[in-house]
């Protein structure tokens, strides 16, 4: 399981079936639902089969930014060389 | 407002990295591409666009063209649009033959983020080289206050004994303002010794340090009256600049608290957090980014920042840390749903000072709508030392950011003497900063070395980074779009956040640099 954003493109209201389609996948869930998106924890396969005919859903897997930070890290302990 | 040129050098980047796939690969084993209409996500070619709606998401591989008599043939995975981008899985060989078949598509690989790239934490790091106890030496750093000689605790020690190699050892200062370092006897001097405190004071940077069993750094306290390189290259505002326009700040939470703040509004979009937590409970970065576009404090007591009349919005996206997650990721989730949220509270313009990894089609599509609904999204080009522009400024709908310094701007000693570096500008003095990416997707720059703004606790620090020079930009934008009232209260589509962009970046003056480096220049 993985976890997807499905973000709706198409105009107007978000079609309504498409939670009902999600939830028929075993073991998948809606962990967050919002205007245009859902957040969801499936199996891609099984995922974007169920959606394969709603063209107008992006489904992209979640990914995340670290906080930018300009300070210099240590990567290695210092060594004997010196 | 990237130009078909910067988009034309990345086409061909993206199509040569297909090819050289296409060479090294197995021809046999089906893989994941992308399929991209040229210019945009969109098809603008009549044939192109034909091409790309005949294409139907699910189903088994089927035809899509042929190459003398020979079908070529793929299945269409996802699609942004029926005329749009297309995720398609075929052989190597079959995408050769699609090159033929539609010599005006892009045709990339697909890739997903990885995770960080793991490095030694400091404490780690110690607690490593504690295990050839017999050949090392405790050496204890004490961080003091120039002004009273008082201890600084929380400051972050980083010490380099081959700086090249990232070698070293490091530690936090206890609350005597001291840090106990493990190195090998042998090691007589570091190459440099970097201090970072918490706040109220400058870093300290000392290069070429003899070892000592007990050393002692001084800092220098922040001076709120000192002209830094954001008061010097845009000014401190006047009240009453940037009135009338909202501004999103995309980050780890802002200070609700300081005295130099206001926040508007704002909602926390992290997964299983309450949306009204939009506090900095993820950090002091987004309120170091508010304060420097909205500040409204007055020296020596306070802080001015470049509009600060305009109304902050704190939409959080990186989680509260956790022992278990001590630096928590934004998830693109959260970032795509604060941009709606913001765009949905009336935001003219959204900062992100935020980055990283490969694009990814949910925050490229929240951007698009916000820019459809009138809004512009202004973005960090990055922190990656001279590295090509990092998602999602790279995005051709973002307003793409670089670091720029000057010498002078900050105390003899402090941190940021390590970030001038060549080219230098018409005044030889003015710098890009030489952990600034650059590249052609680079629209502007901003002022993003040595810069003091607010923390929480009611507290001021200096920061560096293309996140600074960010919300520099956005200041400047919210005091220009503040004084054109007819695009401020235009009608909330493309048009209007076309309108927006080319204000700022036709206000842009440039310092002469090469475009990689400053874009259209210094907004003003």
């Amino acid at each position: 399981m993985s976890r997807f954003i499905l973000r709706y493109r198409g105009r107007g209201a978000r079609p309504q079936d498409v939670v009902g389609k999600i939830l028929a996948i075993g073991g998948a869930a809606v962990l967050e639902d919002s205007d245009r998106m859902m957040l969801v924890d499936a199996p891609e396969q099984e995922l974007r089969k169920a959606l394969g005919s709603e063209a107008d859903w992006i489904v992209t897997p979640e990914v995340k930014y670290e906080v930018p930070d300009t300070r210099k890290k240590v990567r290695k302990p210092p060594s004997n060389e010196k | 407002m990237k130009t078909w040129h910067k988009q034309a050098e990345s086409s061909s980047r993206v199509s040569q990295a297909v090819r050289s796939m296409v060479h090294v690969a197995d021809v046999a084993k089906p893989q994941r591409v992308i399929l991209l209409p040229g210019r945009a996500m969109r098809a603008t070619a009549s044939s192109t666009r034909s091409f790309l709606r005949a294409m139907s998401v699910g189903g088994p591989s089927a035809a899509v063209g042929s190459v003398g008599g020979v079908p070529v043939k793929m299945k269409v995975l996802d699609s942004v649009h029926e005329d749009g981008a297309k995720l398609v899985e075929c052989t190597a060989e079959e995408v050769q033959k699609l090159r033929a078949v539609q010599p005006g598509l892009v045709i990339v690989p697909e890739v997903f983020f990885q995770p960080a790239v793991q490095i030694y934490q400091v404490a780690s790091l110690v607690k490593a080289a504690a295990g050839s106890r017999a050949a090392l030496k405790k050496v204890v750093v004490k961080i003091v206050s120039q002004a009273d000689g008082g201890p600084v605790a929380g400051a972050q020690v980083v010490a380099f004994t081959n700086f090249a190699a990232r070698e070293g050892a490091g530690g936090v200062t206890s609350t005597a303002g001291t840090v106990s370092l493990s190195l090998p006897s042998s090691v007589k001097s570091l190459q440099r010794l970097y201090v970072y405190p918490e706040n109220s004071f400058w870093g300290s940077l000392q290069m070429k340090v003899a070892l000592a069993p007990n050393m002692t750094v001084k800092l220098v306290p922040i001076d709120l009256r000192f002209k830094d390189s954001v008061r010097f290259f845009a000014g401190a505002g006047e009240m009453t600049d940037g009135q009338g326009v909202k501004v999103a700040v995309v980050d780890t939470g802002i200070a609700l608290g300081h005295p130099d703040l206001v926040v508007s509004g704002g909602e926390c979009t992290v997964p299983g957090e309450k949306p009204a937590d939009f506090g900095p409970l993820g950090g002091d970065h987004g309120s170091h980014c508010a304060g420097i576009i909205a500040a409204r404090g007055t020296p020596p007591n306070g802080i001015r920042g470049i509009a600060p009349a305009a109304a902050l919005f704190s939409f959080r996206v990186f989680p509260k840390p956790t022992p278990q997650k001590p630096e928590p990721g934004a998830s693109n989730f959260s970032i795509a749903k604060a941009i709606d949220r913001a765009v949905a509270a009336g935001c003219d313009l959204l900062n992100l000072s935020l980055g990283g990894g490969d694009p990814d089609a949910a925050t490229e599509a929240a951007i698009q709508d916000a820019r459809n609904a009138g809004a512009v999204v202004i973005a960090a080009a990055g922190n990656e030392d001279r590295s090509p522009v990092s998602f999602p400024a790279s995005f051709d709908l973002c307003i793409a950011v670089s670091a720029l310094g000057r010498k002078g701007l900050f105390p003899k000693g402090s941190v940021d003497e390590g970030d001038v570096a060549s080219p230098f500008g018409k005044d030889k003095n003015n710098f890009i900063a030489a952990f600034s990416n650059i590249g052609p997707e680079i629209d502007c720059t901003g002022p993003g070395v040595g810069v003091i703004s607010t923390v929480p606790a009611k507290a001021y620090a200096i920061m560096s980074g293309t996140s600074m020079a960010t919300p520099a930009v956005v200041g400047l934008s919210a005091k220009l779009l503040a004084r054109d009232l007819p695009l401020l209260k235009a009608t909330r589509d493309a048009a209007r956040a076309d309108g927006i962009a080319k204000l700022v970046l036709h206000s842009a003056k440039t310092l002469g640099f090469k475009a990689e480096f400053e874009g259209q220049g210094l907004p003003t």
